[in-house]
């Protein structure tokens, strides 16, 4: 039954819309032909992040995991992580609107999934109050998502950390392919905007023909 | 340990006679780098490293410890020039860029190095495009009369010639600071860097190419006698100051800020890596 409802959130994870920094990051890893074992590495570095990766997984997991399903309980309970540094919810937040639009679709189709057995009662639950909590704690993130579908099927933390990070993994090395195959050529490479804030000295050159001719290669 | 000695194959299996029958031996490692008897006394490579190394550069002392041999303050203050010189902290690069994310997304320092250096393991730049230019370099003939007919036959056989390729009019600013590097040390060019220079003038003339900073490298590392699996393992953290530069400037600013939303796809047009989501209900 978890196997149906894990698989089904694989799916999700996996889709587009819901890739993140850390795939883009991935794709960055591989572009210049590195091995896939840099995006892996990348990967695995990236979504252990405190704001949208595993800690954050975990941590939503612990803030939720006893709350009754009321909007109060949870905006009090999430308004600040006690682990973190920054004043944020776990699983909440950190996404763009068009990304949080796309979690939004992906946790009303787990819930479709799910909805014969009635067996996902948090996520049930962050739907039917999604512009309550949304404004309270901010959008439900990937992690978030996790998290929530882990607590209804009483995944426990760990399995769910290493479950999220191998499909986080397993999307950035198919996405890093494909940037490798691309190549550079259809990668940005010093072609961004760009703005440099800081304090630029005065230019100087060397004199490669001096040098050269110092170095006995004239 | 470290002196070595023979044992033989039944010893190292546990197994072999009846005293050891049925008993576990524990794994014995057998190393020639150096050996740390905490509280007392910790050795590299023969020397004590509280006595004999803490004068070195880290870039000396890193040599020291890939290579197992000792090389003159010179050679290493070069290595240490070429290095400073090559760590760029410019979020553009793909590496850094990496860094930049992890800095932004607040990842541990540890695992952002880990993923900008895996990330300059590349063909195309980085690393494995460093240690080819070795290979292209070291195969050029001493002889000048060689060089012509060797360089015709890779170009026949359309060989990329790592460390080069970069347009005539492009200098690698990076090479005068290479060469400013020997002048500061006092040292003239030995001859693979002036075997790698002949080289980029004839791409020059031929195919109006220029040489790149990995053909340097890889020539003074030649001409000081560092071996191409030396040369790969040692040159490794020469970009890490750029890595550790963009981490550190993402990891002051606001979370996330750092290309948030930014996507490139690259994909072919029917390519879905991990499958669509499901359909509606």
């Amino acid at each position: 039954m978890n196997g149906d409802i894990l698989e089904a959130l694989a799916i999700e994870l996996a889709s587009e819309r819901l890739q993140d920094e850390g795939i883009e990051a991935a794709r960055n890893a591989c572009v210049a032909g590195a091995s896939i074992a840099a995006a892996a590495i990348t990967a695995a570095a990236y979504y252990d992040n405190p704001l949208t990766g595993i800690v954050a997984l975990a941590a939503c997991m612990v803030q939720l995991g006893d709350v009754p399903l009321d909007a109060e309980s949870w905006a009090r309970r999430c308004a600040r992580c006690p682990t973190a540094e920054l004043p944020f919810a776990p699983g909440f937040g950190y996404v763009t609107l068009d990304r949080a639009a796309a979690v939004a679709d992906a946790a009303a189709r787990l819930l479709e999934r799910a909805r014969p057995e009635r067996a996902l009662p948090r996520l049930g639950f962050w739907l039917e109050q999604r512009q309550t909590l949304s404004a309270a704690l901010g959008p439900l993130n990937a992690a978030g998502l996790a998290a929530l579908v882990f607590l209804d099927r009483e995944v426990p933390s760990l399995t769910a950390q290493r479950w999220f990070m191998a499909r986080r993994i397993e999307v950035a090395m198919a996405e890093a392919e494909l940037a490798r195959a691309g190549g550079l050529g259809d990668f940005p490479f010093f072609s961004e905007r760009h703005h440099y804030e800081g304090r630029t000295p005065s230019l100087r050159t060397l004199d490669l023909v001096r040098l050269m001719r110092e170095v006995g290669l004239d | 340990l470290i002196d070595g000695g023979s044992i033989d194959a039944g010893s190292i299996d546990g197994g072999s006679t009846p005293a050891s029958a049925g008993l576990q031996r524990a794994p014995e490692l057998r190393v020639s780098a150096g050996i740390a008897h905490l509280g007392r006394q910790i050795i590299v490579h023969g020397l004590d490293l509280h006595h004999d190394c803490p004068g070195m550069s880290f870039v000396h002392y890193l040599l020291f410890c890939v290579t197992g041999r000792w090389f003159d303050e010179r050679r290493a203050r070069v290595f240490e020039q070429l290095w400073v010189a090559s760590a760029y902290p410019d979020a553009r690069i793909w590496c850094n860029r990496i860094a930049g994310y992890m800095g932004s997304a607040r990842v541990d320092p540890g695992f952002s190095m880990s993923a900008a250096l895996a990330a300059s393991n590349s063909q195309a730049y980085g690393f494995r495009a460093v240690s080819r230019a070795y290979e292209v370099v070291s195969e050029v003939p001493e002889e000048l009369g060689e060089r012509e007919a060797w360089l015709s036959r890779q170009l026949e056989a359309r060989r990329v010639l790592y460390g080069y390729g970069r347009p005539l009019h492009d200098l690698d600013e990076r090479i005068p600071a290479a060469l400013q590097a020997l002048v500061d040390a006092g040292m003239r060019a030995g001859p693979a860097l002036g075997r790698a220079f002949w080289l980029h003038r004839a791409l020059g003339e031929r195919k109006g190419k220029s040489m790149n900073i990995a053909a340097v490298w890889a020539a003074i590392a030649i001409d000081f006698g560092v071996a191409r699996h030396e040369f790969d393992g040692f040159m490794l953290l020469m970009f890490a100051p750029g890595y550790a530069a963009v981490h550190a400037d993402q990891s002051r600013r606001a979370p996330m800020s750092f290309l948030f939303g930014h996507q490139t796809r690259p994909r072919a047009p029917d390519a879905s890596p991990a499958g669509a989501p499901p359909s509606e209900g």
